[in-house]
């Protein structure tokens, strides 16, 4: 694509004070709405996007995308410090994140989430800029049956999340999967187990679920233990040590391409991003053992995912005007507002819009990164003061940020029902995390299932007929043969050492 | 760009009325001897902003604005369906200053089971739009031409796929009819995530063809990407002037026109003086031109029909879409 205005213009557009300033307003609004729980890009974007309407068309773009990268940042805050996801992308944060803060190191986690934030949106964008028109026609190779295989492998890789029995968290998944059930039936369209409430059609929300699970159980346990003094009373070291850095840049550039490439497909977004780099991580990193028992690594992995999938997302937009996940979706909507119909001319026709936006993005990792580090010794504060406030705070803005995403009280309802859930099932020792990705993983693997035998016909040959579906099983397999086998062998040194 | 288009149609409001004729000034004059509306009215939108109906609302409010004298605040109400925000504006008081856009759910919900829901329990204020279904294969399908469409879903029944909403969309049904039209055997194929999906699963080869709205697939007309075969309206579409419709197609027409619509409705139980002013309001906004001129630039079908002929017009649909889904069994 030959075009006369490239990065150097964009930036050069940036110089507009103007734009400057909806840049740096969306990163900090973006920051604030990620940090509270359950108000995530989608809610964010969603609330906000009436006050684009009267703005010029990049100022609007950039605005949207501003909060979009900040919601990013921000959402691993809450999940470090009170093991609340901002919003379900974060929540494989809380799985070390937390046990990190709990210890006396908040700072150097937030840190590490903020360092590898912009890593994952930095190297996101540049693949974004690159990669467009190479991974395009290989993410359009995703039909049903790879979409299948693929989020088998995604389940199979994270199938040991956290630590623990790996049969509690089995059936936890299970547990999550069949909360997908309640909704519309993906190919009759009939009404399922909705029990009369129309709410139900479109399923249960992920939004709801995740701020019950994490949010409403965190305050319900906390009560029960009569928690009434502060989390931690020292804060400690706010900046990692250049050799912890060091020891997490191997988990950011796993978890950098693998968030990017899950972003770039239709229908993903950033939870199976940030769960299938933990997954990785837990299986592949040289310190595999201390993850999930707060390593770095762990945050440093699905941190730099989340916000590369976040960039991946923007690809099929960009290049195609179809969004891939519900925040793009919203970005489309505000293009078209604008009267600029996105699609596959996009780029060739508002090469100025196109490279003002991707300039826009590099500005904004570079201002969320300097926005964030210097946060950090306030945000980890957040830990003295004395949890009865906190869990009011808490409650009150999950509750308003639920509402808000629908602006339907059931959707409260779900969260209040799932937070008792939720409290119930950890006083017994069962881990959340398998049930959100089963949720996630679910709804779309039963879809891409069916899709595939309405399109065959109900012929089962079509799932061993397609080259990257078959490449992807075989993936699949191994990576459950080699942990069978490695398992095995660790049972035969074992035994073999006692005898 | 919001702030524009309104500051745009004040001073135009007289070229508009000569533009529509006299239902417009009637509806002015009527507007201004009549208390109704004394203050702003609540549009609920019960999808997501950004989307296709939201767009569509938010435009017509936009022009409906004008015939009224106050504002209208669009509020979306997302989720379910758009089930929900249906009943809400159902269960609101029928005093003229809550409305919703309803889109093809509403001839669906109870056809499916999803809620016992339709038209009949609303005043029907307007349609706004009509989107007809446009056959569509990718631009290195081997099939040119309808007629080659036609030829090979003859030959291979139950094979060639055609990518489609869920039967609580529009789209399912579409291709239904187009079935029954045509008399051919295709295998349809759903997409829960919308038409959107169901486009991108065209580009990557995985169905043969879609049949949704051609301002679904209009970017990628333009892109050179896909081809449409055809158009199932009475007419042509001014964006593909060279596609031909069903009818000249040689598919017979036994159904009316189907596919996705979008229609302003009132709660039950609407005053009719205020029902008759938010009716003229809404029918001079489906024409009104910078209302007629987004809709052309994003491929949307025009529809304006107001009262009586918008009650017949979803009698048809809804009976049309019972009938098809019942023998979907």
């Amino acid at each position: 694509m030959v075009s006369t205005f490239g990065l150097l213009d964009g930036f050069a557009a940036l110089l507009d004070i103007s734009v400057l300033a909806y840049c740096l307003l969306g990163v900090t609004l973006g920051t604030l709405i990620g940090v509270l729980p359950g108000l995530g890009p989608l809610a964010g974007m969603a609330l906000l996007l009436p006050l684009t309407y009267t703005l010029s068309s990049a100022q609007a773009l950039i605005m949207l995308c501003g909060i979009f990268y900040g919601t990013q940042y921000g959402n691993s805050i809450s999940a470090i410090l009170l093991n609340i996801p901002g919003d379900p992308g974060a929540a494989a944060t809380t799985l070390d994140g937390n046990k990190l803060a709990k210890s006396g190191r908040a700072g150097t986690a937030l840190a590490i989430a903020a360092i590898a934030s912009f890593v994952g949106g930095t190297v996101g964008t540049l693949g974004l800029m690159l990669f467009s028109e190479t991974i395009v026609p290989f993410a359009l190779q995703f039909g049903p049956t790879e979409t299948l295989a693929l989020l088998i492998l995604g389940l199979v890789l994270v199938s040991a999340l956290g630590t623990g029995s790996i049969v509690k968290a089995l059936c936890m998944a299970t547990f999550g999967l069949l909360l997908t059930i309640p909704g519309s039936d993906p190919v009759s369209g009939a009404s399922r187990m909705t029990f009369g409430f129309p709410e139900l059609y479109s399923g249960l929300g992920l939004v709801p679920v995740a701020m019950g699970l994490f949010a409403i159980s965190e305050v319900l346990i906390n009560a029960q233990q009569k928690m009434s003094g502060v989390i931690v009373t020292k804060i400690g070291r706010l900046l990692p040590t250049f050799n912890e850095l060091l020891s997490c840049i191997p988990s950011m550039l796993r978890g950098t391409p693998l968030g990017f490439l899950i972003g770039v497909l239709p229908g993903a977004g950033s939870a199976p991003a940030a769960f299938a780099a933990y997954g990785l991580e837990k299986r592949f990193s040289r310190n595999k053992q201390a993850i999930g028992e707060g390593s770095l690594s762990g945050v440093a992995a699905p941190e730099s995912a989340n916000n590369a999938a976040a960039a991946g997302s923007l690809v099929p937009l960009l290049s195609l005007g179809i969004p891939g996940s519900p925040p793009a979706a919203i970005i489309l909507g505000a293009l078209i507002i604008q009267g600029i119909q996105p699609g596959p001319l996009f780029v060739a026709q508002q090469p100025e819009l196109f490279w003002t936006l991707i300039a826009s993005l590099y500005l904004a990792n570079v201002l969320l990164v300097v926005l964030n580090l210097p946060l950090v010794g306030i945000w980890a504060r957040i830990l003295m003061i004395p949890f009865p406030f906190l869990a009011a705070a808490i409650l009150v803005v999950s509750v308003a940020g639920v509402y808000s995403t629908n602006n339907s009280f059931f959707d409260v309802w779900v969260m209040l029902a799932l937070g008792v859930a939720g409290w119930l099932l950890r006083s017994g020792g069962f881990p959340l995390a398998p049930i959100l990705l089963g949720l996630v993983l679910g709804g779309r693997m039963e879809e891409s299932f069916r899709q595939a035998l309405v399109v065959s016909n109900g012929n089962w040959d079509i799932f061993v007929s397609k080259p990257i579906t078959v490449a992807l099983f075989a993936i699949t397999l191994s990576v459950v043969g080699w942990s069978l086998l490695s398992s095995l062998r660790n049972r035969r040194r074992s035994l073999a050492s006692i005898s | 760009m919001y702030m524009q288009i309104t500051r745009g149609l004040r001073p135009a409001r007289g070229l508009i009325a000569v533009a529509v004729g006299c239902t417009m000034i009637v509806a002015a004059q009527s507007a201004s001897a009549q208390s109704f509306p004394e203050h702003e009215i609540t549009m609920i939108i019960p999808f997501a902003a950004g989307g296709g109906t939201d767009q569509a609302a938010r435009r017509a409010s936009m022009a409906a604005e004008d015939g009224l004298g106050v504002s209208i605040v669009p509020e979306n109400r997302p989720g379910g369906g758009s089930i929900p925000g249906m009943m809400e504006a159902m269960r609101s008081a029928p005093d003229g200053y809550t409305l919703v856009t309803a889109a093809t759910p509403i001839a669906t919900a109870q056809h499916l089971g999803i809620a016992d829901l339709s038209h009949e329990d609303f005043d029907v204020v307007g349609l706004i739009n009509f989107d007809p279904p446009v056959i569509t294969v990718a631009a290195d399908s081997e099939l040119q031409t309808i007629e080659d469409y036609v030829e090979r879903a003859k030959n291979n029944p139950g094979q060639l796929t055609i990518g489609t909403t869920p039967p609580q969309g529009a789209w399912h049904v579409a291709a239904r009819v187009f079935e029954e039209q045509s008399g051919l055997d295709l295998n349809i194929v759903p997409f829960p995530g919308g038409a959107a999906e169901a486009v991108t699963s065209l580009l990557g080869d995985h169905v043969e063809s879609v049949g949704v709205s051609l301002g679904e697939v209009y970017s990628h007309l333009n892109a050179g990407t896909v081809r449409v075969l055809a158009v199932g309206s009475s007419e042509r579409m001014a964006q593909i002037p060279d596609v031909p419709t069903y009818d000249e197609a040689g598919i017979t027409t036994d159904f009316p026109p189907v596919g996705a619509f979008r229609v302003v409705l009132a709660p039950k139980g609407l005053p009719s003086e205020e029902l008759e002013i938010l009716r003229d309001a809404f029918f001079a906004a489906a024409q009104d031109e910078e209302y007629m001129d987004f809709l052309d630039e994003f491929a949307f079908g025009h529809m304006a029909l107001a009262g009586d002929d918008a009650i017949a017009f979803l009698d048809e649909q809804f009976e049309l879409f019972g009938e098809i889904l019942a023998s979907n069994e």
